[in-house]
């Protein structure tokens, strides 16, 4: 692949990927050093893909990248660290009852967050707000899949706990009406 | 259409522990829990979204092109041609560089993006931080280095303008060149860096200065008023910021006598004008580019924290550039509220 083709493909990655990956990193690590880290990820990927490298996922690279750079550069206890990565479900466009009941959703989440140990909180951020498979955090956090997929399982007992105190652990026979 | 909590937690735990990266997408219509939770879905992704600043993509690019592609361009001709050939292509090429004259564009690059190593700055490109602005009216070299809380600019070659307006709420900034250096302090001034001396024009405002001597040791530190010249001699500069070697605690003094009261009476006037807007929807532009929208919750030390779509945003009031009351008219001085931070 030529020199110009790979830079066309990286400026597609770019656009497609940077805003997440800059959302991420805000949260993470603040306004200054998410551009850093931002720019110092997308290089790395420029110059594996130049070096033809296969990379068979962009975006889950530039997260591991990202993550490598702060771990190694900044503070490790940014990634382990929830900041704010909660989200406002305030959405005009659904009705009421579906509104309030994304709200009530978000609060069970946000409650069962606090029972999760550092890692694991870490491990759940990438999965239900970057919707990033298994596979793909194995390869970000440089673990084994085995090794996700049984902290996935300890965290979704976590949460169904927290469900189930809340009363949603037993069918509500008349159901909500969205 | 019904949906059950029961259903709807069950769905929240398959996702979480399934593999894929979204919930199931075959062909019979989903049920009400599986809409919900697409919905869940695509409002964290939005929600995690921020536009990066337009200059990060710019500078990738002029980076990415400029020194890889021309060496490997280079290294392509060179293998093919025949050895009695080389001389005569590298005439042309040096010729064609000597006549070529880079189009005129500015692009803003952050600081921390030049690193610590001297970086060679094409003709009026334009380096913005902490309200800032310098550009550089022909080829320039400039090295930045981050100290704590001090950005220090080694400034080699060039003609460099610099505005810095409001510089007593930004970060403290050094402009070292040889035979001196300068600390802004509210000010637009000239650096011309000539092979028989630095000039140093100071058209408005104040700087703080200080001089090398022969021996590469600081001689001595003050503050100027505009109107100022001054030529700084040549062939004597710092490498780095002398940190301990006198300069900084006794400049530290001045600054304090003079700038301290001042500082006072801003961060006040500041963050009680923040107070007043508590509860409205506001728009900053932060002094990285980016846009950040919401409901301003609290204002504590300075800081703003907004309710955005995606949570609770602390911006550091030192840090915005603009702040709106209302996002589609920004940016417009007709704004009530429409203030300049910088």
């Amino acid at each position: 692949m030529s020199d110009v083709s790979i830079e066309k493909e990286w400026e597609a990655i770019y656009r497609e990927n940077s805003s997440m990956l800059y959302g991420y990193l805000v949260k993470k690590t603040g306004f200054d050093q998410a551009s850093d880290i931002l720019q110092e990820s997308f290089l790395k990927l420029l110059q594996s893909m130049k070096k033809n490298r296969k990379i068979e996922n962009p975006k889950a690279y530039l997260f591991q990248t990202a993550r490598n750079i702060i771990s190694t550069e900044y503070n490790k206890n940014y990634l382990a660290v929830s900041t704010e990565l909660s989200v406002n479900y305030e959405d005009k466009k659904v009705n009421v009852e579906t509104q309030m009941l994304k709200k009530e959703v978000n609060n069970l989440i946000e409650t069962a967050k606090h029972l999760l140990s550092k890692s694991e909180l870490d491990l759940f951020e990438l999965r239900w707000y970057m919707g990033f498979t298994q596979v793909e955090i194995a390869v970000i956090m440089e673990k084994s899949e085995r090794q996700i997929r049984r902290d996935i399982e300890k965290i979704g007992v976590k949460i169904r706990n927290v469900f189930n105190d809340n009363g949603w652990g037993a069918d509500d026979m008349e159901g909500i009406e969205l | 259409m019904k949906a059950s909590k029961l259903k709807i937690a069950a769905a929240i735990i398959e996702y979480l522990t399934e593999t894929k990266s979204s919930p199931n997408s075959n062909s019979r219509k989903p049920s009400a829990e599986e809409k919900l939770m697409g919905q869940i879905l695509r409002d964290n992704h939005e929600a995690i979204k921020l536009t990066p600043p337009e200059h990060i993509l710019h500078f990738l690019q002029l980076k990415q092109s400029v020194e890889p592609v021309l060496f490997s361009r280079f290294q392509n001709i060179f293998m093919h041609l025949k050895p009695s050939l080389i001389a005569p292509v590298i005439v042309i090429i040096v010729s064609i560089f000597i006549v070529w004259k880079p189009r005129e564009r500015k692009i803003p690059l952050s600081f921390a993006a030049i690193g610590q190593e001297f970086a060679r700055i094409p003709t009026e490109y334009i380096l913005e931080k902490s309200g800032i602005r310098i550009s550089v009216a022909r080829t320039g070299e400039i090295a930045i280095e981050n100290k704590g809380l001090k950005d220090h600019i080694f400034l080699k070659q060039g003609s460099w303008q610099i505005s810095a307006s409001h510089q007593l709420f930004k970060k403290e900034t050094w402009f070292h060149f040889p035979g001196g250096g300068i600390k802004p302090l509210g000010t637009n001034l000239s650096i011309d860096i000539e092979n028989d001396g630095t000039k140093v024009n100071l058209k408005k405002g104040k700087i703080q200065t200080y001089f090398v001597n022969k021996f590469h040791r600081l001689e001595k530190s003050t503050i100027e008023t505009a109107p100022y010249a001054h030529e700084f001699p040549a062939g004597v500069d710092l490498v780095s910021f002398p940190e301990g070697d006198g300069l900084t605690s006794q400049a530290d003094e001045i600054v304090k006598y003079s700038e301290a009261d001042q500082i006072d009476k801003l961060a006040e006037e500041n963050s009680s004008v923040y107070q007043n807007f508590i509860g409205a929807t506001i728009s900053v532009i932060h002094g990285n580019g980016s846009v950040i929208s919401g409901v301003l919750e609290y204002v504590y030390g300075g800081k703003l924290n907004i309710k955005t779509k995606s949570g609770l945003v602390e911006v550091i009031g030192n840090n915005m550039l603009l702040v709106s009351l209302d996002a589609t008219r920004l940016p417009s001085s007709q704004n009530s509220f429409f203030r300049e931070t910088k």
